[in-house]
């Protein structure tokens, strides 16, 4: 007997439920987005968007408050990638090295990853307190009482301080990546490198750096993405205040979405984010991978 | 051992010190946070990090008759338990095609659910498929759009797995008879353990720290514990021992889960930062 057709057992219903909660809850949002983003759907009428062309694009252009949103946004993204990168690597180093304790380190310096970014603000909102808060009790216990604040009123501190708390809680993703690429990095190299007589600076520069650039990359894009949506740290902490001082991209989009009802205008300035962060971070994607080396 | 000099010695002196200066940044606010926990509300309201001069331990009693603390425990593993779960078939079972066939679909597939590792969430015209699907502000709603999210990251995961998984053993079941499904979840499932932790620990964790989700998609009645968190916080700002009490109960669970599976977590976290 012969069959007309070899058996396959790779049938397309293995992927079809992925494909389509994928298309029904990512991808067809995501077009709709293009849509629904030129229209005044709002919360009087949830069910009949109309079109208003470009007016969600000029009216949030003329906002202040989304400059000030996006203002912040680039600011927060930029403080915490750069202390991350550079801290993260720094205790990666030390904690791949012959430190005691050191499994412990990385354990808790990476908990803080498990805990809910509405939590952890409020950890903080209680240690940035002004009267009794321990930032501020430590401040005058060390000698440094004129550094006092109430850091997340006084105006220029507010935002550093949600940032120093984005760092306390994220730091951990950071230097974990660079752990693991630190260990992936092949002995041999060091080795060789210790009988040419390189000091342990060139090793730095010469070996782990370039060998560990695909975690640079990772890294720089995870704190970028990270950054640029950033929600519940600042929803939390400061709720955007005080005076809308502290506003980032995602809390302006949830005040106009629930305070407002503006749901065309929040869904433009969400497409407006998508478009400039997918190609931010596929550029950079591709930019990264010309640096990285092959070994 | 080595003899080490002078300068190395000092050098990794000073390290240690630094560390433990890291460790105790990162221990004293949750320290703070357990010793006002069991305070008397005076006390807890100046956040002191000294042991209480009376210990009130029925505070932990007080949030559970206050608050609805236990309903949004249950919320959390409920909805976190099932996106778990269905994450692990759903992916697994994309994954499985995408690494094995040949088919033009699987290298389609591959790069769909791949961009939305880049691509952000579009979360406002979610919500107009919600409404219009009567989907909002429901369990069954909640917990599809967070499968879809587990997706991109999952199938990642699993298809670089499955492709250390040698195709001989497929061809064996065949000629033993097996269908493809029977295939799939007899021979191929039970050897994916560890990825198959990874996912479900990591997804769990995802959905039980999410806040834009329950924020935009559902009522306080649906929330977990760490959204409820917030609200028990507007009720109580000024009693901080109990706000504490609240949060020590709602990172006690998380901290545990991370004790068990933190290999899963970080695994899950550096996925595709280890070169291969």
């Amino acid at each position: 007997m012969h069959k007309a057709k070899i058996y396959n057992p790779y049938s397309a219903y293995f992927v079809l439920p992925a494909l389509v909660l994928f298309g029904v809850f990512f991808i067809l949002p995501n077009i709709a987005g293009m849509v629904l983003g030129f229209t005044d759907w709002n919360s009087y009428f949830p069910l009949s968007p109309r079109f208003n062309g470009l007016t969600n694009f000029k009216d949030m252009f003329d906002s202040s408050i989304f400059s000030i949103s996006v203002k912040n946004t680039v600011y927060f993204t930029l403080v915490t990638t750069v202390v991350k990168m550079v801290l993260g690597f720094f205790l990666a180093l030390l904690l791949t090295k012959a430190i005691r304790y050191k499994n412990l380190y990385r354990t808790i310096i990476f908990a803080p990853v498990v805990i809910n970014p509405l939590v952890v603000a409020l950890i903080f909102s209680s240690i940035y307190n002004p009267t009794y808060g321990i930032l501020n009790a430590f401040l005058k216990f060390v000698g440094l009482g004129f550094l006092t604040r109430d850091w997340l009123v006084v105006a220029g501190t507010a935002m550093n301080a949600i940032c120093a708390m984005e760092i306390w809680m994220a730091i951990g993703i950071t230097m974990v990546i660079f752990i693991a690429g630190i260990h992936s990095v092949p002995n041999e190299y060091y080795e060789a490198a210790k009988i040419d007589g390189a000091s342990k600076f060139r090793q730095l520069v010469h070996i782990t750096l370039p060998l560990t650039m695909y975690c640079i990359t990772i890294n720089t894009i995870l704190c970028l993405i990270r950054g640029t949506s950033v929600f519940g740290q600042v929803y939390g902490l400061t709720n955007g205040g005080p005076a809308d001082a502290t506003q980032v991209y995602y809390t302006f989009i949830f005040k106009q979405f629930s305070q407002n009802g503006l749901y065309g205008y929040s869904a433009a300035a969400g497409l407006l984010f998508t478009v400039v962060i997918s190609i931010v971070s596929f550029l950079l994607l591709w930019v990264f991978r010309k640096l990285e080396v092959e070994y | 051992m080595k003899p080490q000099s002078m300068n190395q010695r000092w050098l990794k002196f000073v390290s240690e010190l630094a560390m433990l200066a890291v460790a105790i940044v990162f221990i004293v606010p949750v320290w703070m946070v357990f010793v006002n926990s069991i305070k008397t509300t005076a006390e807890a309201n100046q956040f002191g990090i000294w042991l209480p001069s009376t210990y009130q331990l029925n505070n932990y009693v007080t949030i559970f008759r206050e608050s609805n603390a236990f309903q949004a425990f249950l919320n959390g593993i409920y909805i976190a338990g099932i996106v778990g779960v269905m994450a692990v078939f759903v992916s697994s079972m994309a994954s499985f095609f995408i690494a094995r066939s040949n088919a033009r679909l699987s290298r389609f597939s591959y790069i769909y659910f791949i961009s939305g590792l880049i691509i952000p969430v579009a979360i406002i015209p979610t919500y107009f498929a919600l409404i219009t699907m009567h989907l909002n502000n429901t369990y069954i709603g909640l917990i599809l759009v967070f499968v879809t999210y587990t997706t991109p990251l999952s199938i990642f995961l699993y298809t670089g797995f499955m492709k250390t998984i040698p195709k001989e053993l497929d061809e064996a079941a065949i000629v033993d008879g097996c269908n493809g499904f029977a295939m799939f979840f007899k021979v191929i499932f039970p050897l994916l353990g560890p990825v198959t932790m990874t996912v479900v620990v990591f997804n769990f964790v995802g959905v039980w720290n999410d806040v834009m989700t329950f924020l935009y998609f559902a009522n306080g009645d649906k929330w977990t514990l760490p959204m409820t968190v917030y609200s028990f916080f507007g009720k109580y700002s000024q009693n901080w021992n109990l706000v504490f009490a609240d949060i020590m109960f709602t990172i006690i669970p998380c901290l545990l889960l991370f004790a068990i599976g933190q290999k899963y977590i970080v695994s899950g976290m550096t996925a595709g930062a280890v070169k291969g």
